[in-house]
Protein backbone atom coordinates (compact mmCIF):
# COMPACT_ATOMS: atom_id res chain seq x y z
CA UNK A 1 0.00 0.00 0.00
CA UNK A 2 3.13 2.34 -0.21
CA UNK A 3 2.36 3.32 -3.67
CA UNK A 4 -1.27 4.35 -2.96
CA UNK A 5 0.17 6.75 0.00
CA UNK A 6 2.17 8.33 -2.43
CA UNK A 7 -0.17 8.50 -4.57
CA UNK A 8 -2.74 10.50 -2.22
CA UNK A 9 -0.02 12.64 -1.43
CA UNK A 10 0.80 14.01 -4.78
CA UNK A 11 -2.93 14.34 -5.76
CA UNK A 12 -3.31 16.32 -2.58
CA UNK A 13 -0.24 18.51 -3.46
CA UNK A 14 -1.28 18.99 -6.83
CA UNK A 15 -4.73 20.00 -5.60
CA UNK A 16 -3.22 22.54 -3.01
CA UNK A 17 -1.10 23.59 -5.82
CA UNK A 18 -3.55 24.91 -8.20
CA UNK A 19 -5.64 25.94 -5.01
CA UNK A 20 -2.66 28.11 -3.61
CA UNK A 21 -1.82 29.71 -7.24
CA UNK A 22 -5.34 30.61 -7.79
CA UNK A 23 -5.07 32.67 -4.26
CA UNK A 24 -2.09 33.63 -5.27
CA UNK A 25 -3.19 35.67 -8.31
CA UNK A 26 -5.79 36.89 -6.19
CA UNK A 27 -3.66 38.48 -3.68
CA UNK A 28 -4.42 42.07 -3.71
CA UNK A 29 -1.87 44.74 -3.38
CA UNK A 30 -1.34 46.80 -0.13
CA UNK A 31 1.32 49.33 1.12
CA UNK A 32 3.82 47.38 2.51
CA UNK A 33 6.56 48.94 5.36
CA UNK A 34 9.54 50.87 3.73
CA UNK A 35 12.06 48.35 2.66
CA UNK A 36 9.87 45.50 1.01
CA UNK A 37 10.80 44.33 -2.06
CA UNK A 38 8.64 43.62 -5.51
CA UNK A 39 5.56 41.75 -4.02
CA UNK A 40 6.26 38.03 -5.27
CA UNK A 41 9.60 38.52 -3.76
CA UNK A 42 8.42 39.91 -0.26
CA UNK A 43 5.45 37.21 -0.73
CA UNK A 44 8.39 34.40 -0.80
CA UNK A 45 10.83 35.99 1.78
CA UNK A 46 8.36 37.30 4.68
CA UNK A 47 8.95 34.67 7.69
CA UNK A 48 5.65 36.03 8.93
CA UNK A 49 7.00 36.74 12.38
CA UNK A 50 5.79 40.17 13.06
CA UNK A 51 8.99 41.47 14.65
CA UNK A 52 8.40 44.69 12.10
CA UNK A 53 5.32 45.06 14.05
CA UNK A 54 6.58 45.20 17.24
CA UNK A 55 9.64 47.10 16.45
CA UNK A 56 7.11 50.37 14.70
CA UNK A 57 7.28 52.90 17.20
CA UNK A 58 4.09 54.10 16.23
CA UNK A 59 2.47 50.53 15.57
CA UNK A 60 2.07 51.62 11.97
CA UNK A 61 2.46 48.02 10.86
CA UNK A 62 -0.33 45.84 10.80
CA UNK A 63 -0.31 42.17 10.19
CA UNK A 64 -2.66 40.73 7.52
CA UNK A 65 -5.85 38.73 8.35
CA UNK A 66 -7.23 35.97 6.24
CA UNK A 67 -8.68 38.71 3.64
CA UNK A 68 -5.25 39.16 2.35
CA UNK A 69 -5.20 35.65 0.90
CA UNK A 70 -1.81 34.40 0.82
CA UNK A 71 -0.82 37.92 2.69
CA UNK A 72 -2.07 35.98 5.44
CA UNK A 73 0.59 37.57 8.46
CA UNK A 74 2.16 39.47 6.47
CA UNK A 75 2.98 43.50 7.13
CA UNK A 76 0.71 45.66 5.39
CA UNK A 77 0.56 49.83 6.49
CA UNK A 78 -2.83 51.52 6.93
CA UNK A 79 -1.82 54.99 5.86
CA UNK A 80 -5.32 56.67 6.63
CA UNK A 81 -4.71 55.55 10.41
CA UNK A 82 -1.75 55.19 11.16
CA UNK A 83 0.91 55.91 8.84
CA UNK A 84 4.48 55.29 8.27
CA UNK A 85 6.61 58.81 9.94
CA UNK A 86 9.89 57.19 8.33
CA UNK A 87 12.24 57.12 11.52
CA UNK A 88 15.51 57.76 11.22
CA UNK A 89 17.27 54.57 11.91
CA UNK A 90 13.77 52.57 10.28
CA UNK A 91 13.32 49.58 13.31
CA UNK A 92 11.50 48.33 10.86
CA UNK A 93 13.66 47.06 8.45
CA UNK A 94 16.41 46.18 11.05
CA UNK A 95 14.31 43.97 12.58
CA UNK A 96 13.34 42.04 9.83
CA UNK A 97 15.52 38.37 10.05
CA UNK A 98 15.08 38.13 6.29
CA UNK A 99 15.60 40.41 3.80
CA UNK A 100 11.76 40.92 2.91
CA UNK A 101 12.51 44.71 4.60
CA UNK A 102 15.66 45.90 3.50
CA UNK A 103 17.84 48.13 1.44
CA UNK A 104 17.18 51.31 3.85
CA UNK A 105 19.60 54.11 5.06
CA UNK A 106 18.11 56.85 4.66
CA UNK A 107 14.53 58.30 3.76
CA UNK A 108 14.84 59.50 0.78
CA UNK A 109 15.33 55.28 -0.22
CA UNK A 110 12.06 54.41 0.84
CA UNK A 111 9.50 53.65 -2.32
CA UNK A 112 6.51 52.23 -0.49
CA UNK A 113 4.44 53.82 -3.16
CA UNK A 114 3.42 57.14 -4.52
CA UNK A 115 0.77 59.63 -3.43
CA UNK A 116 -2.29 60.27 -5.69
CA UNK A 117 -4.78 63.30 -5.40
CA UNK A 118 -8.25 63.25 -7.04
CA UNK A 119 -8.45 66.62 -8.08
CA UNK A 120 -12.21 66.23 -8.26
CA UNK A 121 -12.77 65.67 -4.32
CA UNK A 122 -9.43 67.64 -3.18
CA UNK A 123 -10.83 71.28 -1.55
CA UNK A 124 -7.16 72.95 -3.09
CA UNK A 125 -8.75 72.31 -6.52
CA UNK A 126 -11.92 73.68 -5.64
CA UNK A 127 -10.46 76.79 -4.97
CA UNK A 128 -10.08 76.34 -1.00
CA UNK A 129 -6.63 77.53 0.51
CA UNK A 130 -5.64 73.79 2.55
CA UNK A 131 -2.53 73.21 2.08
CA UNK A 132 -2.23 70.49 4.80
CA UNK A 133 -0.49 67.73 2.71
CA UNK A 134 1.90 70.27 1.36
CA UNK A 135 2.82 71.36 5.31
CA UNK A 136 2.69 67.92 6.72
CA UNK A 137 4.93 66.15 3.90
CA UNK A 138 8.82 65.32 5.00
CA UNK A 139 9.40 66.16 1.91
CA UNK A 140 7.91 69.88 1.33
CA UNK A 141 8.27 71.67 -1.98
CA UNK A 142 9.99 68.00 -3.50
CA UNK A 143 7.50 65.58 -3.00
CA UNK A 144 4.60 67.56 -2.67
CA UNK A 145 4.75 71.31 -4.38
CA UNK A 146 2.48 73.81 -4.68
CA UNK A 147 1.21 75.05 -7.94
CA UNK A 148 -0.62 78.32 -7.85
CA UNK A 149 -2.72 79.42 -10.61
CA UNK A 150 -5.95 81.77 -11.06
CA UNK A 151 -9.22 80.26 -10.86
CA UNK A 152 -9.98 79.03 -14.55
CA UNK A 153 -12.92 81.37 -15.48
CA UNK A 154 -11.23 84.56 -13.44
CA UNK A 155 -9.23 87.19 -14.76
CA UNK A 156 -6.75 89.16 -13.20
CA UNK A 157 -8.23 92.76 -12.69
CA UNK A 158 -11.83 91.12 -11.83
CA UNK A 159 -12.45 91.83 -8.28
CA UNK A 160 -13.46 88.52 -7.27
CA UNK A 161 -10.63 86.41 -8.95
CA UNK A 162 -9.12 83.65 -7.40
CA UNK A 163 -6.58 81.71 -6.74
CA UNK A 164 -6.05 77.94 -6.72
CA UNK A 165 -3.05 76.81 -4.53
CA UNK A 166 -2.99 73.02 -6.05
CA UNK A 167 -1.03 70.55 -4.29
CA UNK A 168 0.59 68.55 -6.68
CA UNK A 169 2.76 65.24 -6.27
CA UNK A 170 6.40 64.98 -7.91
CA UNK A 171 6.53 61.33 -8.20
CA UNK A 172 10.76 61.49 -8.38
CA UNK A 173 10.35 62.56 -4.52
CA UNK A 174 7.06 61.11 -3.09
CA UNK A 175 8.11 57.92 -1.17
CA UNK A 176 4.78 57.03 -0.33
CA UNK A 177 5.32 56.95 3.62
CA UNK A 178 1.08 58.25 3.88
CA UNK A 179 1.36 60.88 6.31
CA UNK A 180 -0.70 63.26 3.71
CA UNK A 181 -3.26 60.52 3.75
CA UNK A 182 -3.01 60.37 7.62
CA UNK A 183 -3.67 64.33 7.82
CA UNK A 184 -5.92 64.57 4.97
CA UNK A 185 -8.80 67.09 6.62
CA UNK A 186 -11.51 65.77 3.52
CA UNK A 187 -12.97 62.36 3.72
CA UNK A 188 -16.40 63.21 2.50
CA UNK A 189 -16.80 61.81 0.29
CA UNK A 190 -13.85 60.12 -0.04
CA UNK A 191 -10.47 60.97 0.90
CA UNK A 192 -8.79 62.21 -1.80
CA UNK A 193 -5.32 62.05 -1.45
CA UNK A 194 -4.26 57.84 -1.40
CA UNK A 195 -1.15 56.01 -1.77
CA UNK A 196 -0.68 53.64 -4.88
CA UNK A 197 1.67 50.68 -3.52
CA UNK A 198 4.76 50.79 -4.90
CA UNK A 199 5.25 48.97 -8.83
CA UNK A 200 5.51 45.36 -8.88
CA UNK A 201 7.75 43.23 -11.61
CA UNK A 202 7.21 39.49 -11.74
CA UNK A 203 10.06 37.29 -9.56
CA UNK A 204 9.33 34.48 -11.92
CA UNK B 1 5.75 11.99 42.00
CA UNK B 2 5.75 14.08 38.83
CA UNK B 3 9.07 15.52 38.33
CA UNK B 4 8.96 15.83 34.80
CA UNK B 5 5.73 16.95 34.41
CA UNK B 6 6.28 19.61 36.89
CA UNK B 7 9.27 21.38 35.29
CA UNK B 8 7.80 20.34 31.82
CA UNK B 9 5.36 22.90 32.93
CA UNK B 10 6.86 25.00 34.21
CA UNK B 11 9.23 25.56 30.65
CA UNK B 12 5.74 25.95 28.91
CA UNK B 13 4.11 28.56 30.84
CA UNK B 14 7.88 30.46 30.97
CA UNK B 15 7.64 30.43 27.38
CA UNK B 16 4.52 31.95 27.07
CA UNK B 17 5.85 34.35 29.44
CA UNK B 18 8.54 35.02 27.46
CA UNK B 19 6.68 35.40 24.03
CA UNK B 20 4.21 37.81 25.80
CA UNK B 21 6.76 39.30 27.65
CA UNK B 22 6.85 42.37 25.28
CA UNK B 23 3.35 43.39 25.62
CA UNK B 24 3.59 43.53 29.72
CA UNK B 25 7.27 45.22 29.70
CA UNK B 26 7.70 48.27 27.61
CA UNK B 27 5.64 50.40 25.64
CA UNK B 28 7.41 49.55 22.16
CA UNK B 29 7.56 45.94 22.07
CA UNK B 30 10.71 45.82 19.72
CA UNK B 31 12.54 47.38 22.27
CA UNK B 32 12.31 44.29 24.61
CA UNK B 33 15.25 41.79 25.11
CA UNK B 34 12.87 39.46 23.57
CA UNK B 35 10.49 39.78 21.14
CA UNK B 36 9.23 38.02 17.91
CA UNK B 37 7.38 34.90 17.71
CA UNK B 38 8.13 31.72 16.88
CA UNK B 39 8.98 32.24 13.13
CA UNK B 40 11.58 34.13 14.19
CA UNK B 41 13.20 36.48 17.43
CA UNK B 42 15.34 38.18 18.60
CA UNK B 43 16.82 37.38 22.56
CA UNK B 44 19.42 39.94 23.68
CA UNK B 45 20.17 40.76 20.18
CA UNK B 46 21.06 36.99 18.62
CA UNK B 47 18.55 36.16 16.27
CA UNK B 48 16.64 33.02 16.37
CA UNK B 49 14.30 31.21 13.56
CA UNK B 50 12.69 28.42 12.79
CA UNK B 51 14.45 25.81 10.88
CA UNK B 52 12.04 24.58 9.00
CA UNK B 53 10.53 28.30 8.39
CA UNK B 54 13.99 29.16 7.18
CA UNK B 55 14.59 26.75 4.33
CA UNK B 56 10.59 27.05 3.25
CA UNK B 57 11.56 30.57 3.07
CA UNK B 58 14.80 29.32 1.12
CA UNK B 59 12.93 27.61 -1.10
CA UNK B 60 10.49 29.82 -1.65
CA UNK B 61 12.62 32.60 -2.65
CA UNK B 62 15.04 31.10 -4.67
CA UNK B 63 17.62 32.97 -2.24
CA UNK B 64 20.02 32.51 0.37
CA UNK B 65 19.99 35.00 3.36
CA UNK B 66 22.98 34.28 4.88
CA UNK B 67 21.83 36.34 8.28
CA UNK B 68 18.50 34.26 8.46
CA UNK B 69 19.62 30.66 7.75
CA UNK B 70 22.61 31.47 10.69
CA UNK B 71 19.75 32.72 12.70
CA UNK B 72 17.84 29.50 11.86
CA UNK B 73 20.77 27.22 12.31
CA UNK B 74 21.69 28.28 15.71
CA UNK B 75 18.30 26.62 16.80
CA UNK B 76 18.64 23.38 14.51
CA UNK B 77 22.38 22.86 16.06
CA UNK B 78 20.45 23.40 19.95
CA UNK B 79 17.75 20.33 18.66
CA UNK B 80 19.67 18.30 16.59
CA UNK B 81 22.20 17.94 20.23
CA UNK B 82 19.84 17.07 22.42
CA UNK B 83 16.90 15.61 20.04
CA UNK B 84 14.78 16.90 17.85
CA UNK B 85 11.60 16.75 19.35
CA UNK B 86 12.10 18.27 22.84
CA UNK B 87 10.87 21.75 20.84
CA UNK B 88 7.37 19.38 20.48
CA UNK B 89 6.56 18.52 24.40
CA UNK B 90 8.65 21.53 26.11
CA UNK B 91 8.51 25.00 23.79
CA UNK B 92 5.28 24.48 21.01
CA UNK B 93 2.42 26.54 22.60
CA UNK B 94 0.29 24.20 20.65
CA UNK B 95 1.14 21.17 22.46
CA UNK B 96 0.84 23.18 25.68
CA UNK B 97 -2.68 23.63 24.57
CA UNK B 98 -3.39 20.21 22.74
CA UNK B 99 -2.06 18.44 26.70
CA UNK B 100 -4.94 20.61 28.04
CA UNK B 101 -7.21 19.07 25.52
CA UNK B 102 -5.81 15.51 26.08
CA UNK B 103 -6.41 15.86 29.51
CA UNK B 104 -10.06 16.42 29.04
CA UNK B 105 -9.99 13.41 26.62
CA UNK B 106 -8.81 11.18 29.67
CA UNK B 107 -12.42 11.55 31.07
CA UNK B 108 -14.24 10.28 28.43
CA UNK B 109 -13.52 6.22 27.98
CA UNK B 110 -15.28 5.58 24.63
CA UNK B 111 -13.61 7.81 22.16
CA UNK B 112 -12.31 6.50 19.16
CA UNK B 113 -8.21 6.82 18.59
CA UNK B 114 -7.86 6.34 14.40
CA UNK B 115 -4.39 5.59 14.30
CA UNK B 116 -1.95 7.16 11.24
CA UNK B 117 1.60 7.05 9.96
CA UNK B 118 3.91 8.34 11.82
CA UNK B 119 6.01 9.37 9.18
CA UNK B 120 3.31 11.19 7.63
CA UNK B 121 4.06 14.76 9.45
CA UNK B 122 7.73 13.95 7.76
CA UNK B 123 6.25 13.59 4.22
CA UNK B 124 4.49 16.77 4.98
CA UNK B 125 7.22 18.29 5.90
CA UNK B 126 8.60 16.99 2.72
CA UNK B 127 5.11 19.08 0.64
CA UNK B 128 5.38 21.72 2.83
CA UNK B 129 8.89 22.72 1.01
CA UNK B 130 8.14 21.58 -1.95
CA UNK B 131 5.17 23.71 -2.45
CA UNK B 132 7.11 26.47 -1.20
CA UNK B 133 9.06 26.24 -4.15
CA UNK B 134 6.55 25.81 -6.49
CA UNK B 135 4.08 28.44 -4.94
CA UNK B 136 7.22 31.13 -4.25
CA UNK B 137 5.39 31.23 -0.95
CA UNK B 138 6.47 29.74 2.61
CA UNK B 139 3.07 28.39 3.07
CA UNK B 140 3.17 26.59 6.23
CA UNK B 141 4.17 29.85 7.69
CA UNK B 142 0.44 31.19 6.63
CA UNK B 143 -2.11 27.84 8.36
CA UNK B 144 0.88 26.67 11.04
CA UNK B 145 -1.15 26.59 14.30
CA UNK B 146 2.39 27.48 15.84
CA UNK B 147 2.51 30.59 14.02
CA UNK B 148 -1.27 31.62 14.01
CA UNK B 149 -1.62 31.01 18.36
CA UNK B 150 1.35 33.72 18.34
CA UNK B 151 -0.17 35.64 16.04
CA UNK B 152 -3.36 35.87 17.71
CA UNK B 153 -2.07 36.49 21.03
CA UNK B 154 0.08 39.41 20.00
CA UNK B 155 -0.90 40.85 16.96
CA UNK B 156 -4.52 40.27 15.09
CA UNK B 157 -7.05 38.03 16.04
CA UNK B 158 -8.09 35.97 12.83
CA UNK B 159 -8.28 32.67 10.71
CA UNK B 160 -5.84 31.31 12.82
CA UNK B 161 -8.75 30.73 15.68
CA UNK B 162 -10.27 28.19 13.60
CA UNK B 163 -7.29 26.15 12.63
CA UNK B 164 -6.84 25.70 16.31
CA UNK B 165 -9.88 24.85 16.96
CA UNK B 166 -10.29 22.42 14.28
CA UNK B 167 -7.12 20.94 15.44
CA UNK B 168 -8.57 20.78 19.29
CA UNK B 169 -11.73 18.99 17.81
CA UNK B 170 -9.67 16.42 15.76
CA UNK B 171 -7.92 15.48 18.24
CA UNK B 172 -10.52 15.05 21.03
CA UNK B 173 -12.90 13.57 18.83
CA UNK B 174 -11.39 11.19 15.78
CA UNK B 175 -7.10 10.52 17.06
CA UNK B 176 -5.58 11.01 20.17
CA UNK B 177 -3.11 13.81 20.43
CA UNK B 178 -3.15 13.28 16.34
CA UNK B 179 -2.07 16.79 15.05
CA UNK B 180 1.21 16.35 17.20
CA UNK B 181 1.48 12.60 16.64
CA UNK B 182 0.92 12.05 12.67
CA UNK B 183 0.45 15.81 10.79
CA UNK B 184 2.36 18.74 12.33
CA UNK B 185 4.97 19.50 9.60
CA UNK B 186 7.50 20.98 12.09
CA UNK B 187 7.31 17.67 14.20
CA UNK B 188 8.04 16.08 11.36
CA UNK B 189 11.20 18.17 10.61
CA UNK B 190 12.44 18.12 14.54
CA UNK B 191 11.65 14.03 14.48
CA UNK B 192 14.04 13.58 11.18
CA UNK B 193 16.63 14.45 13.27
CA UNK B 194 15.43 13.57 16.45
CA UNK B 195 17.28 9.89 16.03
CA UNK B 196 20.43 11.84 16.40
CA UNK B 197 19.81 13.98 20.19
CA UNK B 198 22.28 12.57 22.08
CA UNK B 199 19.91 13.10 25.15
CA UNK B 200 17.59 9.48 25.15
CA UNK B 201 15.24 7.84 27.58
CA UNK B 202 17.39 5.06 29.04
CA UNK B 203 15.98 1.72 30.07
CA UNK B 204 16.92 -0.40 33.01
CA UNK B 205 15.71 -3.39 31.69
CA UNK B 206 16.49 -5.32 34.84
CA UNK B 207 14.08 -3.23 37.05
CA UNK B 208 11.45 -3.11 34.07
CA UNK B 209 8.33 -5.43 34.80
CA UNK B 210 7.05 -5.03 30.91
CA UNK B 211 4.09 -3.27 33.15
CA UNK B 212 3.48 -1.06 30.13
CA UNK B 213 2.78 2.02 32.13
CA UNK B 214 4.86 4.24 30.91
CA UNK B 215 3.45 3.22 27.25
CA UNK B 216 -0.08 4.66 28.01
CA UNK B 217 0.94 7.74 29.29
CA UNK B 218 3.61 8.51 26.23
CA UNK B 219 2.54 11.78 24.22
CA UNK B 220 4.22 11.11 21.18
CA UNK B 221 3.52 7.55 20.17
CA UNK B 222 3.23 4.08 22.62
CA UNK B 223 4.79 2.05 19.98
CA UNK B 224 7.74 3.94 19.94
CA UNK B 225 8.60 2.43 23.28
CA UNK B 226 8.91 -1.19 22.18
CA UNK B 227 12.27 -1.70 21.39
CA UNK B 228 13.36 -0.69 24.97
CA UNK B 229 11.05 -2.83 26.62
CA UNK B 230 11.52 -6.09 24.05
CA UNK B 231 15.11 -5.43 25.45
CA UNK B 232 16.03 -5.54 21.77
CA UNK B 233 17.86 -1.31 23.08
CA UNK B 234 19.06 -0.12 25.97
CA UNK B 235 17.17 3.06 25.20
CA UNK B 236 14.47 4.88 22.94
CA UNK B 237 15.71 4.80 19.46
CA UNK B 238 12.94 6.86 17.50
CA UNK B 239 13.09 10.39 16.53
CA UNK B 240 9.70 10.82 17.40
CA UNK B 241 10.22 10.65 21.45
CA UNK B 242 10.05 14.42 22.49
CA UNK B 243 12.11 13.52 25.66
CA UNK B 244 8.26 14.82 27.58
CA UNK B 245 9.32 12.93 30.16
CA UNK B 246 5.79 11.58 30.91
CA UNK B 247 6.67 7.75 30.61
CA UNK B 248 9.59 8.31 33.17
CA UNK B 249 6.67 9.66 36.01
CA UNK B 250 4.51 7.04 35.22
CA UNK B 251 6.71 4.39 35.86
CA UNK B 252 6.48 2.78 39.19
CA UNK B 253 9.90 1.10 38.94
CA UNK B 254 12.84 3.18 38.62
CA UNK B 255 13.33 1.29 35.37
CA UNK B 256 13.29 4.81 32.92
CA UNK B 257 15.89 7.63 32.87
CA UNK B 258 16.55 10.49 30.61
CA UNK B 259 20.51 10.43 30.29
CA UNK B 260 23.15 10.93 27.43
CA UNK B 261 22.92 8.38 24.81
CA UNK B 262 24.90 4.86 25.38
CA UNK B 263 27.07 3.89 22.40
CA UNK B 264 28.11 0.52 23.36
CA UNK B 265 25.24 -1.64 23.42
CA UNK B 266 25.90 -3.31 26.66
CA UNK B 267 27.27 -7.01 26.47
CA UNK B 268 24.17 -9.03 28.35
CA UNK B 269 21.85 -7.34 25.53
CA UNK B 270 19.66 -10.31 23.92
CA UNK B 271 21.32 -11.28 20.59
CA UNK B 272 18.50 -11.44 17.75
CA UNK B 273 19.31 -13.96 14.88
CA UNK B 274 19.60 -11.80 11.63
CA UNK B 275 20.32 -8.56 13.44
CA UNK B 276 20.71 -6.19 10.93
CA UNK B 277 18.45 -3.21 11.87
CA UNK B 278 20.21 -2.80 15.30
CA UNK B 279 23.19 -1.08 13.44
CA UNK B 280 21.27 2.05 12.99
CA UNK B 281 22.67 4.51 15.65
Amino acid sequence: MRGLGFIKTAIGGIAAYELLKLMKAGSKQVLRPPGASDEDEFLALCTRCGKCNQACPYKSINMGTSNMGLGLGTPFINERDSPCWLCEDFPCVQACPTTALSGIEKRTDVEMGIAVIDEDVCIAYQGLRCEVCYRECPFTDEAIKINYSIRPGDSPGEVSHHAIFAPVIDEEHCVGCGICVHRCPVDDPKVPIKVDPRKTGGLL
Amino acid sequence: MKKWMISRKSVQFFIIILFLSPIFLVDVPGTNFFYGSLSSSELFGIQLSDPLGALAVTFASKQIVWGFIGSAFIVFIFYLIISGRVFCSWVCPVNTLLELTDSLRKRFKKLPDVQFKLNTKIHLAVLVLILSFAIGIPIFELISPIGNTLRNLLFVWGIGVFIILAIILFDFFVSRRGWCRYFCPVGGFYSSIGGAGQLRVKIDQEKCTSCMQCKKECFSHPSILDPAINGEKSFVVSGDCSLCGACIDACNHEALSIGLRPYKERSKQIQIPNEVKGEEM
